[in-house]
């Protein structure tokens, strides 16, 4: 919102003491978010008031003009092709080196062979309305040389407030709310707004009430208006254009701008229709499917729940919104009804969401505008339009729906909490000075206890418990000048949440002992990515309002976001190693209940951590020496993971090179090699792993540990043999490890240390080696009793697994 | 004569047999040269009798002469395996300016490295570090931090509503626009009093440009316990910057609206790119707001379980991201998702 120091003036003089910069601070410091504030003139600099000394026809080219221009300290010779420009007026200058509102820099040029020093300005090119028929004539009484700016009165300095700081305070939606403010914060006396009145505003008694009817009182609880005759439609005096400008607001004609000024000082929007189709006025919801053509041309179908303003037959206006375009004024309008009504916030908001309108009144009906303004606005419309349109004659009564219904808000304020909350001592003369000068009335004064009564235009949403008491004294106070103060809180051992510290535990081992790179990726994906995998997405969870195409969908896991990662790295890295730890989104009920109040769950969401591998080479084994020493990292100990073929294999995924990972019974996740078919469809040139894992059987495994007890050191020594044999390729180690380790209670260990395929062994064999622990608790074993046992494991080999034996010892 | 030649080689090979036996490496070198010098140098033992051999028969010169020269080369040999052994030996040849050869080495991201330092910060002034589901119901993103349906504080946030078949079907989920809804599943979990932190992943449904994402992280802290005041709230927030930039860092505090808070402050800090004199990041105004905070409004204790007559208490939001982005000097949001492994091998 643009708020004009000439317009807070009006209200308030505070020129003598602010300085814009200083204005703005305080502002900022006490009441509301300052963006920042221009000098109104800064935009007209170098555009000057000439006089039109002589016209020539340019020589060269039928349709231009060359004008003598008198500027004051010189006379300019300027090329212009607008055809009202006559020899005596007064015109818009821009010299050379100006810049024009619409970004336009004024060069010295020669058009057609003559030279020309600048620019005669038409309104638009000033930004001052829509005309472009021809250039700006001003008064004749303009001063050559004088700056536009000051000739126009636009010496202005505009404040421009961030908006979002304003969305609880419907009462600084204008710039008296401001001025209250200001004088709350500053000792300068706030004048009262009828104040700046000008006008005496007779009704006839002989006229009538209007016939006003409005439906549903929750939806209105107040509507009035008034009549009005013999109306001239025309262009608005300069100041008033000049005031809407400066606002932002662009001038329309004299009836939409009183309307418009009066919003910009009180924060009330306000109505005009053309009264010649209205005998009645009935306020109702529409009709389903009832449709309305708006002032800005377009047609809305609307539904029973947005409101309307009817004269009985048909919609004027859709409430609190836009008004209708027929029953909008135009040139010829004679007869006006000026409508000042209040709108219930919730529904005004709903209606303008849904219907996809926000207006400069909508966004003030939806914040709960105080139902008082009311009677004021309209009373100010009508001293503007007796001073703008002298002849014209009101031709009604003001004519209301109901009375004003006030609720009085009385809080209970105990000084001796509002010290402790503050947690400073606050003068009781100056917590009573604070609030009276915001309009806090304060009812009754008992030792520390006060009542204070809200004023209306605080009170329809605003403030309504102690704890904005209390924000309202310590604003005004500042809270930079309030002296910090170090909690005493009583010491307690802060809860351990176990994820993080698992999370840093994970993250540190991955990047500092095994050396990948953690990335974050979006949470969302998109259909083309998972198509090109062939991941079905049917169940997946999708967002009601996506911003593109590439994230639609809650990401199921890691590995589609971490593909692409790979991509955007290939050309660039000869290895990409990196990890993921981060959230999916699945589409069952999860154990976080949605409120507390009723028995209804989110999906489950749970982390995932996703290790992925691409280069030039296989990368399956350094993933799984990656996963092995993570894994013997984190639990501090030595333990195999067991590596399995799987049932269901992803579509993308390489089957004879994906493997189900487990340790001990837990499952903990996958790994996939990415194949051929799939990288090419997804443009990555690389050998691609991925190591997908669960997070919550990671931490399990660390939860094991927690029951960790030291083992005693064994008594008697062990013995050791080696074992080394060809079996069928196709025999997996972890059967015949798991065999070995089982087959006799004095085999402690089984370790691998060497597998070979290839010369010297026949293509359907491998040869694999092992060390055998042999110990027992309680005797040393003989070698002799041992070799028997390893004889035996030989045997058992050779008929279960058709091993042939190398080399045993 | 050959005798002799024998009993030097002997002895020679005794000396230095003791000499590198000798426990210590005291004048090791010197010693080396010294008994170099007695039995290879010019005047040494080996060199007299070689002078004398021109004395001798032919046979007798070519017998001995062959025997000396064999036993010469034999000590030589030994002398310099010895001197090798101390001195490196070819060794020398090495050029010595060669680099080292890299290790790979990993990277954490840079999110997660100042999160992990605040996180000591706050561990230790004693807060909890909790989190929550990104994924959220309305209710506990909005309705139970005071923020109704129709409430146009609805606007400050651009929110991504998610579809979700076992939900009637005007209640959406959302993915969380903040790390507040938070606060409340924290007080019905552990009540009061309370200090905890909740840094996490947050989103909203905003078009992404250099200085735009829909997706970034925030770093929520809450206290509550008896008497809380303004002043504490105050207190907490300069010590933790202090924490944050290790030096005293201007800021001012001024009022800002929040439905779940009341009062509701913002706290800027002087901008760290232009040192405050104004620049394209703190918009010329010299100023760059770091923290948005407030007492909890009672609405949102009573939502919690929480006594708000009993209790009162204060929450604060950290814009993680934007930290870092000041931290590193950062100029685009986009990296941080970008995977691109140049901006991630910085950190």
């Amino acid at each position: 919102m643009f708020i004009s120091l000439n317009l807070l003036e009006d209200f308030i003089p505070l020129r003598k003491k602010y300085k814009a910069q200083n204005l703005a601070l305080d502002l900022t410091m006490h009441t509301v978010e300052i963006e920042g504030y221009q000098n109104l003139a800064d935009k007209y600099k170098q555009i000057v008031i000439g006089e039109v000394l002589e016209v020539k026809k340019h020589p060269q080219a039928d349709r231009l003009n060359i004008a003598q221009v008198d500027v004051a300290k010189e006379k300019l010779s300027i090329v212009c092709g607008a055809n009202n420009l006559e020899k005596g007026q007064k015109v818009a200058v821009a010299l050379v080196g100006a810049t024009l509102p619409i970004g336009l820099t004024i060069t010295e040029a020669e058009i057609r062979g003559e030279n020309s020093k600048g620019m005669i300005c038409a309104e638009d090119e000033l930004g001052l309305g829509d005309d472009h028929n021809g250039i700006l004539v001003l008064d004749k009484k303009a001063k050559p040389g004088l700056s536009l700016a000051k000739h126009l009165g636009l010496d202005d300095i505009i404040i421009e407030i961030d908006n979002k700081s304003l969305s609880n305070r419907p009462d600084l939606w204008g710039h008296y709310g401001i001025a209250r403010e200001i004088a709350a914060f500053s000792d300068i006396k706030l004048k009262d707004y009828e104040e700046i009145f000008k006008s005496e505003i007779k009704i006839g008694e002989d006229k009538n009430n209007l016939n006003i009817k409005v439906e549903d009182n929750n939806l209105c609880p107040y509507y009035s208006a008034i009549k009005v005759k013999n109306i001239k439609v025309s262009k608005s005096p300069l100041w008033l254009r000049n005031r809407l400008l400066a606002s932002g607001i662009k001038p329309i004609n004299n009836l939409v701008d009183i309307s418009n000024y009066v919003m910009i000082e009180l924060g009330q929007p306000l109505h005009i229709f053309d009264a010649k189709d209205i005998d009645k006025i009935l306020v109702r919801k529409a009709k389903e499917a009832e449709k309305i053509e708006l002032l800005d041309k377009t047609e809305k179908e609307l539904n029973s729940n947005n409101l309307l303003i009817t004269n009985g037959k048909k919609p004027l206006a859709l409430a609190g919104i836009m008004g209708g375009l027929d029953s909008a004024v135009n040139d010829d309008t004679n007869e006006i009804i000026i409508e000042s009504a209040n709108f219930e916030a919730v529904n005004i908001r709903k209606s303008s969401l849904n219907l996809g309108l926000r207006t400069d009144a909508s966004s003030r009906y939806e914040k709960s505008l105080d139902v008082n303004l009311c009677p004021l606005a309209l009373k100010r419309v009508l001293d503007l339009m007796i001073q703008i349109i002298p002849d014209l004659e009101i031709d009604s009564q003001i004519t209301t729906s109901s009375d004003i219904k006030n609720e009085i808000k009385v809080i209970d304020l105990d000084l001796k909490w509002l010290n402790k909350r503050i947690g400073t001592e606050v003068d009781k003369k100056r917590v009573i000075e604070i609030l009276t000068s915001l309009g806090f009335k304060i009812e009754s004064d008992e030792d520390e206890k006060l009542q204070v009564k809200v004023p209306s235009y605080r009170a329809t949403k605003d403030v309504s418990i102690v704890e904005d008491l209390l924000e309202e004294v310590s604003r005004m106070i500042g809270y930079d000048n309030l002296e910090p103060a170090s909690p005493s809180s009583v010491l307690e051992v802060p809860i351990i949440s176990q994820n993080n510290k698992i999370i840093e535990q994970v993250k540190n081992i991955l990047s500092k002992d095994v050396n990948l790179t953690e990335v974050h990726n979006y949470s969302f994906v998109g259909t083309k990515q998972l198509n090109k995998l062939g991941i079905s997405y049917d169940n997946y969870l999708t967002l009601a309002n996506p911003l593109t195409e590439h994230h639609t969908m809650l990401r199921q896991n890691l590995i589609v976001n971490i593909l692409e990662n790979v991509k955007v790295n290939q050309a660039r890295f000869k290895d990409i190693e990196i990890f993921e730890l981060g959230e999916v989104y699945l589409n069952v009920s999860g154990k976080l209940q949605q409120s507390n109040l009723q028995k209804s769950y989110l999906p489950h969401q749970e982390k995932r951590l996703a290790i992925c591998l691409a280069s030039d080479n296989e990368q399956l084994e350094k993933i799984k020496d990656i996963l092995q020493t993570f894994v013997n990292k984190l639990l501090n100990v030595k333990k195999e993971l067991s590596f399995q073929a799987f049932e269901f294999v992803p579509a993308w995924a390489n089957k004879q090179k994906s493997v189900l990972v487990k340790y001990d019974f837990e499952d903990l996740g996958y790994i996939y090699t990415l194949n051929k078919k799939t990288a090419k469809d997804l443009g990555i040139k690389k050998e691609t792993v991925i190591s997908e894992l669960n997070f919550n059987a990671i931490k399990n495994l660390l939860k094991k540990q927690d029951d960790k007890e030291y083992i005693s050191l064994p008594k008697f020594p062990a013995l050791e043999r080696d074992l080394a044999f060809l079996v069928d390729k196709k025999v997996p180690y972890k059967d015949l490890k798991d065999d070995m380790s089982s087959f006799h209670k004095w085999i402690e260990n089984v370790e691998l240390f060497d597998v070979y395929q290839g010369e010297n062994i026949d293509d359907a064999s491998k040869s694999l080696a092992f060390h055998v622990k042999y110990r027992l608790q309680d005797r040393t074993l003989e070698s002799k009793e041992v070799d028997e046992v390893q004889t035996e494991l030989i045997k058992y080999l050779q008929e279960k697994y058709k091993a042939k034996i190398r080399d045993s010892k | 004569m050959k005798n002799k030649l024998e009993q030097i080689k002997n002895q020679a090979f005794t000396d230095l047999h003791d000499l590198m036996n000798k426990k210590t490496s005291l004048n090791l070198e010197e010693n080396l040269r010294t008994l170099r010098i007695k039995y290879l140098g010019r005047k040494g033992e080996l060199s007299q009798i070689l002078r004398n051999l021109k004395d001798l028969s032919v046979t007798e010169k070519k017998e001995l002469g062959a025997l000396a020269n064999s036993i010469k080369k034999d000590l030589e040999a030994v002398f310099k395996e010895k001197e090798d052994e101390i001195l490196g030996g070819n060794s020398k040849d090495y050029d010595l300016s060669l680099p080292g050869k890299e290790i790979k080495t990993g990277h954490l991201h840079p999110l997660t490295l100042i999160q992990r330092d605040l996180e000591d910060i706050f561990k230790s002034l004693g807060f909890s570090i909790l989190e929550g589901p990104e994924l959220e119901s309305d209710y506990y993103n909005f309705e139970a931090l005071n923020i109704s349906k129709h409430h146009p504080a609805r606007d400050m946030q651009d929110t991504f509503y998610v579809n979700w078949e076992k939900n009637k079907k005007d209640e959406k989920l959302v993915m969380r626009t903040h790390t507040s809804p938070v606060q409340v599943r924290a007080m019905q979990t552990y009540g009061a009093p309370l200090k905890a932190i909740v840094p996490g992943k947050v989103f909203r449904n905003e078009a992404i440009d250099a200085s735009h994402e829909h997706t970034f992280y925030q770093l929520e802290g809450l206290m509550i316990d008896k008497d809380i005041s303004i002043t504490n709230m105050i207190a907490l927030m300069k010590e933790l910057l202090k924490g944050i930039f290790k030096k005293e860092v201007p800021v001012r505090i001024r009022p800002g609206f929040f439905p779940f808070v009341e009062p509701g402050i913002e706290l800027d800090i002087s901008c760290q790119l232009c040192g405050g004199e104004g620049c394209s990041v703190c918009k010329q105004s010299g100023w760059l707001e770091l923290f948005p905070a407030g007492m909890v409004h009672p609405k949102v204790l009573e939502a919690g379980g929480i006594d708000s007559k009993k209790y009162s208490g204060f929450a604060f939001g950290l814009g993680l991201t934007r930290l870092v982005m000041m931290k590193y000097h950062i100029n685009d949001i986009r990296l941080f998702n970008s995977g691109d492994l140049r901006f991630l091998e910085q950190f």
